[in-house]
Formats: C-alpha cells, sequence, structure tokens
C-alpha cells in the first residue's frame, strides 16, 4: 500500500511537474469556463425578465453538450505517455526491478491521472460557487450526481486508455487508439440504437448508451446502478487487460 | 577421456532442440493461459453487466424528488396481475403549438417516467414506436391503436375487440406557459411549467383495467350545454373527452322521448339549462336520485330554468338568475370575460377539494350564482366551493356589467358556490349529488385555466366513488432563479479568465523555473 500511495505520488508529481499539465490546465479551465458562459448566456434568454434557472444552467454545465469534448479528449492526454513512453525510453525496465509489483505500477498509473483528471474538473466548482455568490440556490443532489458521472466516465476511460497506452511503446499510436476508441464509447452506442431493430442488440446498445447516462441520469440527479456497475466493471476490465500487457513482457 | 572444456559437438544440437521445444511448448501454454483469462475476465465483465441490468435500482437525489413516484403509483403498478401494454409514439412535429424544443423536453420526460414505471413492475411492456426507423410498423400500429397523429402514449389491455385503451397525449401531461396560441399581447417563449405524466399514466392504467366504462348522460332538450359540442360558450366536449379518457362513457339524454333516466346511468349531467323541464322529467330525476343515482346539477348566469325543483327537498335553492358572487379581491377579467378566482373557499374536508386546497392551487370560474342552504334531516351536505370572506358580495348584473362596490342590503360572503350532498335512500344505499352554481368553469373555455379540470375530474371521481388520483402531484421543479447583476457579470470575467491564468500560466511558469534553477 505504501508503494502504491507513494508511486501514484510519483505519477501525480510528474504530472505537475510538466509544462504539458499546465498547458491542458490552461486550455481545459479557459474553455470550461467559455462553455459556462454559454450556459449562462442560454439561462438568460430562457428566463428572461424572471431570471436565470440554476437547475438549467448547471444540468447543461455538467451533461450538456461541450461536457463530451472534454471528457473525449481528456483521458487520452492524460494517459498517452503512461506506458508508451516509459517503454519506448527504456525506464520501465528500471521501474520493473523495483521492488514494486506490476500491480502496483498499474494502479499508481491509473490513479495518477484519475487524481489529475478530478482536480481539474472539480476545480469547475468554483462556477457553482459564483453563482451560489450570484444568488442561486443550487440543487446540491444534482450537482453531486453530475460530478459523480463525469468522474466514473472518465476513471472508465482513462483505466482503458492506459491499456493502449501499454500495447504500444509509440506514443502517439497510444494517442490515436485511446482517440479513436472514445469516439466509439460516446457516438457508437447511439448509431447502433438507431440503425437496428433487433431487440437484443438495441437493448445492448442502449445500456452502453453513455451519452443518456449523463444528460438523462446523473445530470438530472439521477444514480442508477446499472451504470455505476458498467462503469465500474469497465474500469476493472481495463485495469486487468493493462496489467496482463504488462506481464506478458515478463514471459517474453 | 573427455576434455572437460571441450564441448560435446554431439549434445549442443539436442540440448538446442530440447530447449527450443520447452520454449515453444511454454509460449503455447502462456498463449493458452492469457486467451483463457482474456475469455475469463470478459465474461464476468458480461456476466456482471448482465446481472446487473437485470437487478437494478435508481435512486432520486433531487431535492424535490422530481424522479420519484408516488405511493399511489407504485401501488397501482405493484399490484399489475396482467400484463398492460404501453405503445410511446413521440417523434418531434411543426405542425404542433409546441415548439420542438419542449416536445423533445417532454419526450425525454415520458421515457423516463416510463422507465420508472418499468422499474416496479414486469407486467407493464413498453413498446417504443419509431417511425423514422420503422414506418411500416409505425403505421400499422397507428392503424391498429386507431391514432392519427405522434407525441402520445396508448395504453392497452386486453386483445382484439375487447382490448381496452387508453390514449394519453402530450398536451395533457405537459403544462405549457407561453408560446404561439397563448392570447397574450407580447410574444412569449414557451415554457414547460408542470409535468402531468404520472398522474396521466397512472390514471390510463387504472382506466384501462376497469372491467366495465362508468356511463354518463347528459340532459339535451333545455339548452343545456352539449357533451358534444366544440363551441366555447356551449361546448362541454374537452370535458367529454378527459371523461372518455379515464374510461367513462358519455351520452347525451332527451328525458322527454326516453320517460325515465336510463337504469345503467352511473352519472346523470345536467349542465346549464336555459329552458324548464317538464313535470315528468322532475319526477323522472327525483326517482333516480332516490334509487341510488348520481347527479352533476351545473347552473349558470342568467339561465332560468326550474330544475333546481330536483333538489329542493334537500334544502338547496340558488340565487336569482342575476345575482352573481362578486369578490373586491378575487374578481378579474380573463380573455375579455369576469371570472372569479376561488382559492382559500376550497373545502379542506372533502375528497374533491382536499388536495387541492392543502397545495393552494384555485379555479376559475366566470360569473357564479350564490347557492343557499336549509339543513335537511337524514341529508349530509358539504359546501366545498364557497368566496372568501367579507370581501365578497352578491350583486345584482345589470347589463353584464358588474358594479364592484358593495350596496347596503347586499348579501355579504362567505358565498356558498358549489355544495356535495350524500344522502341516504329508503332502499338503504345512497345517491350523491353535486350542485354548481356555475357550469362555464367546465365548459371548453375555461377547463383548461388554473385547476379547472381536476375540479371536474375529481367531481365525477366522488360521484361514482372512484378513487381519487389527484394525490399524485405534477412534477413542477421549483425554478431557482437567479438575476445577474453588472457586478456579477464582470466578477465572471474574473473567474473565466483568472482561473487558467493563474494555475496554467503562473503556476506553470513557478514550476518550470524552479525546475530549471
Amino acid at each position: 500500500m505504501r508503494n502504491l500511495w507513494t508511486l501514484t505520488r510519483r505519477e501525480l508529481g510528474a504530472f505537475f511537474l510538466s509544462p504539458l499539465a499546465y498547458v491542458i490546465i490552461f486550455l481545459f479551465l479557459f474553455f470550461q469556463g467559455y462553455a459556462f458562459k454559454t450556459w449562462l448566456h442560454a439561462g438568460q434568454q430562457m428566463g428572461g425578465v424572471e431570471g436565470i434557472d440554476v437547475g438549467q444552467v448547471l444540468g447543461g454545465f455538467l451533461g450538456g453538450g461541450f461536457v463530451w469534448w472534454f471528457l473525449m479528449l481528456l483521458p487520452p492526454v492524460l494517459t498517452f505517455r503512461s506506458l508508451a513512453a516509459e517503454k519506448s525510453s527504456g525506464r520501465i525496465e528500471m521501474l520493473f526491478t523495483a521492488p514494486v509489483t506490476d500491480i502496483e505500477v498499474v494502479l499508481a498509473k491509473f490513479l495518477g491521472a484519475l487524481i489529475f483528471y478530478s482536480i481539474l474538473w472539480l476545480s469547475t466548482g468554483v462556477y457553482v460557487l459564483y453563482v451560489i455568490n450570484a444568488g442561486a440556490e443550487p440543487d446540491w443532489g444534482v450537482v453531486t450526481t453530475g460530478y459523480l458521472g463525469i468522474i466514473l466516465f472518465g476513471a472508465m476511460l482513462i483505466a482503458i486508455n492506459l491499456f493502449f497506452s501499454s500495447v504500444t511503446s509509440n506514443v502517439v499510436v497510444a494517442l490515436i487508439l485511446s482517440l479513436f476508441f472514445n469516439i466509439g464509447v460516446v457516438f457508437a452506442p447511439a448509431l447502433i440504437d438507431f440503425l437496428t431493430s433487433n431487440a437484443a442488440v438495441k437493448n445492448i446498445a442502449e445500456y452502453i448508451q453513455v451519452v443518456d447516462h449523463l444528460e438523462k441520469d446523473f445530470s438530472n440527479g439521477i444514480v442508477d446502478t446499472r451504470h455505476i456497475i458498467y462503469y465500474g466493471s469497465s474500469i476493472l476490465l481495463g485495469l486487468f487487460l493493462t496489467l496482463r500487457t504488462v506481464e506478458i513482457r515478463k514471459w517474453r | 577421456m573427455t576434455d572437460p572444456t571441450h564441448n560435446d559437438a554431439s549434445s549442443t544440437p539436442a540440448s538446442t532442440s530440447e530447449s527450443t521445444d520447452w520454449g515453444a511448448k511454454q509460449k503455447w501454454m502462456i498463449g493458452v493461459n492469457v486467451l483463457i483469462m482474456l475469455l475469463l475476465a470478459i465474461g464476468i465483465y458480461a456476466g456482471v453487466n448482465y446481472a446487473g441490468a437485470l437487478k437494478y435500482a435508481r435512486k432520486d437525489w433531487t431535492r424535490e424528488r422530481l424522479h420519484s413516484l408516488s405511493p399511489e403509483t407504485i401501488s397501482v403498478l405493484q399490484n399489475l396481475d396482467q400484463e398492460v401494454e404501453v405503445f410511446n409514439y413521440y417523434r418531434p412535429m411543426k405542425n404542433l403549438q409546441v415548439p420542438p424544443r419542449i416536445q423533445i423536453l417532454v419526450m425525454q420526460k415520458v421515457n423516463s417516467l416510463l422507465a420508472e414505471y418499468k422499474q416496479h413492475t414486469d407486467l407493464l411492456v413498453i413498446k417504443e414506436i419509431d417511425a423514422d426507423k420503422d414506418p411500416t410498423e409505425a403505421r400499422f400500429l397507428q392503424s391498429e391503436l386507431e391514432v392519427d397523429r405522434a407525441n402520445l402514449t396508448v395504453f392497452r389491455f386486453g386483445k382484439g375487440e375487447d382490448a381496452r385503451r387508453q390514449v394519453v397525449k402530450l398536451e395533457d401531461v405537459a403544462d405549457i406557459r407561453g408560446g404561439q396560441n397563448q392570447a397574450s399581447l407580447r410574444r412569449e417563449e414557451a415554457q414547460l411549467v408542470a409535468f402531468r405524466g404520472e398522474e396521466q399514466f397512472t390514471s390510463a392504467i387504472r382506466s384501462v383495467l376497469e372491467e366495465k366504462p362508468t356511463k354518463t348522460y347528459f340532459t339535451v332538450g333545455h339548452g343545456e350545454m352539449g357533451s358534444d359540442d366544440f363551441s366555447q360558450r356551449q361546448g362541454l366536449s374537452i370535458c367529454s373527452k378527459a371523461l372518455r379518457q379515464n374510461n367513462y362513457t358519455v351520452s347525451p339524454l332527451n328525458l322527454l322521448k326516453e320517460g325515465a333516466v336510463p337504469g345503467d346511468c352511473d352519472v346523470l349531467v345536467v349542465a346549464a339549462p336555459s329552458m324548464d323541464y317538464a313535470e315528468g322529467e322532475i319526477a323522472a330525476i327525483k326517482d333516480y336520485i332516490e334509487s341510488g343515482g348520481n347527479l352533476f346539477l351545473m347552473l349558470r348566469e342568467l339561465a332560468e330554468s326550474n330544475v333546481m325543483q330536483v333538489v329542493e327537498d334537500l334544502g338547496i335553492t340558488a340565487a336569482p338568475v342575476d345575482v352573481m358572487a362578486l369578490d373586491s379581491v378575487n374578481f378579474h377579467s380573463f380573455e375579455g370575460q369576469f371570472v372569479l378566482r376561488v382559492s382559500d373557499g376550497l373545502s379542506r374536508n372533502h375528497l374533491i377539494t382536499q388536495a387541492m386546497a392543502e397545495r393552494g392551487l384555485h379555479v376559475i370560474m366566470p360569473l357564479v350564482r350564490p347557492l343557499f342552504l336549509a339543513p335537511t334531516e337524514g341529508v349530509s351536505i358539504e359546501k366545498i366551493l364557497q368566496t372568501y370572506g367579507p370581501q365578497s358580495w352578491g350583486e345584482r348584473i345589470v347589463d353584464g356589467n358588474p358594479n364592484m362596490q358593495w350596496d347596503q342590503g347586499e348579501k355579504r360572503g362567505p358565498l356558498t358556490l358549489g355544495l356535495a350532498v350524500q344522502k341516504k335512500t329508503s332502499a338503504g344505499g345512497h345517491s350523491r349529488i353535486l350542485v354548481f352554481g356555475d357550469a362555464d368553469f367546465a365548459g371548453n373555455r375555461a377547463i383548461g385555466a388554473a385547476s379547472n379540470r381536476d375540479l371536474v375530474t375529481n367531481s365525477f371521481d366522488w360521484l361514482t366513488d372512484k378513487g381519487l388520483y389527484f394525490d399524485i402531484a405534477p412534477k413542477v421543479p421549483t425554478a431557482r432563479l437567479f438575476q445577474l447583476s453588472p457586478e456579477s457579470g464582470r466578477a465572471f470575467l474574473w473567474v473565466w479568465w483568472g482561473m487558467p491564468i493563474f494555475f496554467g500560466v503562473i503556476l506553470g511558469s513557478l514550476v518550470w523555473w524552479t525546475r530549471r534553477s
């Protein structure tokens, strides 16, 4: 456990010491501010003289169209170098000769990226504080479930993107694989659902339709155990596959 | 003697071959191992998700529990013992008075609500009709369900000829304010102010499960408002439609011709007659009440008729036809007509109005004739609708213009506007009678206003002793509105630009500088 914590801190430290992290932070916060401004403006248009509906603004901010771009792009950027760069530079050999287990290495990579991702998202809580300061009373249930959905979905993508980073030593390939996968996860279920009339396939497509999970449930204050199980099991599967891929190196 | 330093040439190839064999075998074993583990992992993954999809729970974290079903609905669903089919057919349309944005919003709410219903029973079979994906099936279902438009949900119980169905349209589940059809001087953005899906859907399920429809008869021939009249002033067609959707049948009744109220009549409706009834007709109605029948009697301003004779024995009389209840605070102009807003005068002690009164809802009534009551033995009478206190009085209307001043001699409020009567019959049963000093509140023009529709449907439900489902409140999200002051606007710019600049640029430069040095 101590090893895991040490490695996680090392990973997190590496993030914060990298200039790339600050570029990500700058762009993320800038575009999040822009997204919030857009929802605020939409709320103003809808509410007219009566005022802005804070539920509409925060619901859109945590589950509306902009969110998907951040959700699809952020995890690959945080994971593409994790194992691929270590492999290409040879640092991975040093890491695996250290007195730590493979699972600790993989978990530390995952947790490091997830903590950084969560810090980024939770920093947007400043906009929730902003509307409170402006006199609004947000529904904390909706705010909590909104962030819960975003973090769960991000954790799933980070785990699977980490796997893509582990299968190659080329960071560009890892990045492209992750991006394609994430775009597929977001858009493919809706496409399949639209194209098929087969009930079983339709049910599966509906089950994995992450856009609906976030837009209809999490950002509306609903926690559905099916979504938790889907994200939780996908995180475990992603980590398991990453671990196996890392272990294969030893068998060669 | 063998030189130990000399490699045995003959042994080398054999050992290499052995090593190669072992290596290949090991690789093969590893490959199989990896494959098994992979398949196992995917199998567990699929199994866990399958089990999770079969048995799941949804928790509503919103403050007002906007997505939670009421105990009444849960009870109806859990008591289902036969399959009820639900055909959900929503598709944004251009020709509807509701903007597509609202249509989509309502569609999402309907889908979400049906998903909640499904959680409580497997006997609700929900079928989505998707005209884009399968137009043939959509057309077939449209013809089978006898619907000619989209944006509705059909509940069906049973098969073939005996199937009972109930249609719930978008307009029934959504209270929309503003939009193109709003009679307003300024064009308002259409807004969904309340979602009545649960109330309507539960009522629809309950209705299709009822074995026989409840029969209502509307008297004709005395200038009454018509059950199938579509006009604004004389029509009750919207009321009839609401009744039919609740598994009531609506039929006209010519008492003069029939001679008696039909034996299968569950409610006899007398809506604003303006001519006298023949003695035989009065007697027929009295006989019907005496035999345990239920009467819904509505009067109207300036409509002279002897119909009040049927309730004279109960001690109920009405003010002259030109005397109306006025209220200095709650008397307003609505669409060019004066209406009385009744809120505080809704009884909290009667099933019809209790839930409405507790929620602070109101009904609006155009000119209402006050009712008077003399205590009568063996009869239980409840004032369910009254004007509020001394600010109201009875005023004689001359030329349609009310004098908004109380004058000496005019009766002060509270004035009775609606009475609910329960009377024991000689056969040991009981009959129920409702008398209102107004009929226009149930008419096409005003039934959609305020909570009039609920007053009408609750009245029929009480008369026929059906469970009152009005306890299922519409979902009205509390709009947490806030205003953005110019200061707040400026503060936003600081937050928007300050955050990335501080965390991205300043902190980043600091880290870079520290590492460099």
